[in-house]
């Protein structure tokens, strides 16, 4: 996906995700829907190494709204989403979950479809019906 | 000379008697004879130069019982004799019916030898059962020298092409002087060379009779000069005026084709036009595509799958809500202030802490959020504070809206550029075809034309008033001669100064009458060639040389083709030989007619042996289209490989009769299917067996 995400070197390429942080979270909305509006499986369960998130990094970009708002909803208590670690787990779940269906779309229809095709994603999702915690 | 009968009596390849029946040729003229490779198309042509000539097909006086076919001189006693012989019924031009036999007697003294009588040229008396021949006192063989000299046989009775080919570029002598002799151009440098004897003759008796009278001799002298200038001048100037039309003739082509092309060009020019709007239709439709592209880029970027967070935005403003209600949010006091008021003694307002206060202070110090987490808080429902009004609300639904329209912008913006490349690609096919180059360099080809045109005109205005000059010192010069002409005998030198002055007059008239003549000759052929070549073929045009009188092919710009290939050569050169034997036949009438010799002339006829052999198929086609009713006869000798369903096909409607070489061997033939011929639907093999160890020999029969 690092390709869709702008760069230092050519910000003013026209790419869909301004930051890796933004790629994120917009791939945590994707697993979020697409685990049926839940926590998915860990990622822990598929990812033999995953790196952890620096959530200053999600701050000074504006992304903890979305974040927060994600955190209330999906853990067992809406304060569970105030500890940043608890946090950082679940946006990382769902990212991996989102990242897996963005690889699927960006595998079958190619680099120049992929931005119409998750914008269709996005804006007509799919109909899930995975578990919810 | 026009065949109606020709029969082959035991010659060469022809063993017995066969005959081939030519048509009235006021009917279908065209008859076929159709043989396997090496039966005897050729021997047919032999047959016919033997019958006009007496010659032997390349063999010595000595050798000439070679000419009778094998199987029949085996067959031959010792002490007899055996005859070969070619006879054609023959319509000449003053429409005397005749059947002349041309014979070979040969006689076998021993087993080993053969004694050979020269071929003889016979009439028959009378028709019928009971023939009867006399020998030839000269007279028939007077006809058919006229009618065909025998150096111009090969331009009508030919294998391949007329003239062996030799026509056109570098034409050799063999082929130039027959030329010659068939327009009879060498008459007019007779009769030249013929006056030009009588003057100077009459000039010496002159100079005699003047004697000493240098002025006069000075003066004859000077006329001769000038008079030798004028003739040059003349020449040039007659060279001039044909160059002039033959440039006016490639200029009137041109015209013809500028004329042709100048529409479709101009409608190139309107192609353009519209080339130009579908190409800046498709411009805008690739930037709309690009920009929709960029559009959906930007959604993506700033919609962060907000759509699918959206169902979380109720459980947030819940909870949220209840952290104001706890007045935790937004924090009144930080964390770090509490800590700070319970480690004093008494509040900010100066009040003492008691206890109740400091486990007040406690509690609520246990509730309170970290300042990094309050202002995240904060952050959140700032972004969802107004309900659906909230920012992320706000860009939640408007995302699938906005994909809406940019798919659909996109989707019209890809029609727009289908139907735009498709009418770019249209239109360039077209505008490619339209002929916008030909059309520039044709106009340019004219405007060149026109320029050398006007300096030929130039040039030929000059001349003339060079010739009216010389011709205004010749008139004066005759004035001065005459005074200065010698007292004594005066009435010879009068008569003789009369008879050089008409002598001079004739040789003018002459000059005037060949060059008219000529132009004469240039113009019929010329006309004839175009009818005849014209139909035939595409694009190049058939020229025939003022000079020389032979025929050339320029293409569309002028440039004479030099090796045309297919076939084309072949065409030309056949409507060369056709239109020729007209002229002949009008030069021959219209002398006959002016008292000038009798009328030998008339119906050509042509044998045309494997005229197919060096063109490709399409020109084979062509040929075929272009040879019926081009002749008044004509008989076509074509082996398989010329006999192809397009040339048969071609030529069917034309033909009025077809005869088949049979070839009779004991020898299998290696290819069966060469000697299979169809003709109406019905195929024929014309090899027939004959017992192992026989001579083959040859026979022709009507299919």
């Amino acid at each position: 996906m690092l390709p869709f995400c702008s760069r230092h070197s050519d910000p003013h390429k026209q790419t869909c995700f301004e930051t890796y942080a933004h790629l994120l979270v917009a791939a945590a909305g994707i697993g979020f829907h697409k685990a049926g509006n839940a926590r998915p499986v860990a990622c822990r369960s598929f990812l033999s190494q995953p790196f952890p998130i620096d959530l200053a990094i999600f701050r000074t970009q504006g992304l903890m709204p979305q974040m927060l708002s994600l955190g209330i909803f999906c853990l067992p208590s809406p304060d569970d989403a105030l500890d940043e670690d608890a946090l950082a787990k679940l946006i990382e779940d769902l990212a991996g979950e989102g990242l897996m269906e963005m690889e699927r779309i960006l595998q079958k229809d190619g680099m120049t479809s992929f931005p119409w095709k998750l914008a269709e994603w996005i804006a007509n999702p799919p109909t899930h019906h995975g578990p919810s915690l | 000379m026009i065949f109606e009968r020709l029969t082959l009596h035991n010659f060469q390849r022809y063993g017995g008697t066969s005959t081939i029946e030519f048509p009235d040729p006021e009917e279908t003229s065209l008859v076929v004879v159709l043989a396997p490779n090496n039966t005897g198309k050729t021997t047919i042509l032999r047959a016919i130069d033997f019958l006009f000539y007496g010659s032997l097909g390349g063999e010595s006086p000595e050798t000439a019982w070679k000419v009778i076919t094998d199987v029949v001189r085996e067959q031959v006693e010792v002490g007899t004799e055996v005859q070969a012989w070619v006879e054609a019924r023959l319509r000449f031009a003053d429409d005397q019916t005749v059947t002349l036999r041309r014979r070979l007697v040969a006689r076998r003294p021993t087993e080993t030898r053969w004694m050979v009588e020269a071929p003889k040229l016979l009439w028959r008396k009378t028709d019928g059962k009971n023939d009867k021949f006399s020998h030839d006192d000269g007279y028939y063989q007077v006809k058919i020298d006229s009618g065909v000299p025998q150096d111009l046989f090969s331009w009508f009775y030919f294998q391949g092409e007329p003239a062996g080919g030799k026509m056109g570029h570098g034409a050799s002598v063999s082929v130039l002087e027959p030329l010659k002799k068939v327009i009879q151009i060498r008459r007019w440098k007779d009769a030249r060379s013929n006056i030009d004897a009588v003057l100077k003759s009459l000039r010496q008796q002159e100079a005699k009779e003047a004697g000493a009278n240098k002025v006069f001799l000075d003066l004859r002298h000077r006329e001769g000069v000038v008079r030798n200038g004028l003739e040059e001048n003349r020449l040039k100037l007659n060279g001039l005026k044909n160059d002039e039309r033959e440039m006016t003739r490639v200029k009137n082509l041109l015209d013809v084709e500028v004329d042709e092309v100048a529409s479709e060009a101009r409608a190139s020019q309107e192609l353009n036009t519209q080339l130009q709007k579908h190409k800046l239709d498709q411009q805008r439709a690739e930037q709309a595509i690009e920009s929709a592209d960029s559009q959906i880029r930007d959604l993506v970027r700033t919609g962060l799958s907000l759509p699918l967070i959206s169902p979380t935005f109720a459980n947030a403003d819940k909870h949220l809500a209840g952290l104001r209600e706890r007045n935790l949010l937004p924090a009144d006091v930080s964390k770090g202030f509490i800590e700070r008021l319970l480690k004093g003694e008494q509040c900010v307002c100066g009040s003492c802490l008691d206890s109740g206060m400091r486990a007040e202070l406690t509690r609520y110090l246990g509730q309170t959020l970290e300042a990094q987490t309050n202002r995240d808080l904060v952050a959140l429902a700032d972004a969802l504070e107004g309900g659906k009004d909230s920012s992320l609300r706000k860009k939640a639904a408007a995302f699938p809206a906005t994909f809406t329209r940019l798919k659909a912008e996109r989707g019209a913006a890809i029609t727009h550029l289908d139907n735009a490349i498709k009418a770019v690609e249209g239109l360039i096919t077209k505008i490619e075809k339209a002929p916008v180059e030909r059309y520039t360099k044709l106009v340019h080809q004219v405007r060149k034309l026109e320029g050398e045109i006007r300096d030929i005109q130039r040039n030929q205005a000059t001349l003339a008033e060079t010739i009216r000059g010389q011709e205004s010192v010749l008139t004066n010069l005759a004035t001065e001669i005459a005074k200065a002409r010698p007292k004594k005998g005066a009435a010879k030198m009068d008569g003789i100064s009369k008879a050089i002055e008409l002598g001079e007059k004739v040789r003018e008239k002459l000059g005037e009458g060949e060059r008219k003549f000529r132009e004469a000759v240039h113009g019929i052929l010329q006309e004839r060639l175009n009818h005849y070549f014209g139909v035939a073929t595409s694009g190049n045009t058939a020229w025939i040389d003022r000079e020389n009188f032979l025929p050339s092919m320029r293409d569309r710009s002028g440039l004479t083709v030099t090796n045309p290939g297919g076939g084309e050569q072949q065409v030309l050169n056949l409507a060369f030989v056709i239109a020729l034997a007209e002229l002949r036949t009008m030069i021959n009438e219209d002398m006959a007619s002016a008292g000038l010799g009798t009328r030998l002339l008339g119906d050509q006829s042509f044998v045309l042996d494997s005229p197919f052999t060096s063109a490709d198929p399409n020109f084979m086609k062509a040929i075929a289209e272009f040879l019926p009713g081009k002749a008044p006869q004509m008989l076509l000798l074509l082996a398989k490989q010329n006999w192809p369903d397009t040339v048969r096909d071609t030529l069917a409607p034309h033909i009025s009769r077809v005869y088949g070489v049979r070839l009779h061997t004991s020898v299998a033939p290696n290819d069966p299917e060469a000697f299979r011929f169809t003709w109406k639907g019905k195929t024929v093999d014309l090899r027939e067996p004959i017992p192992d160890g026989e001579a083959s020999f040859s026979t022709f029969h009507e299919l």
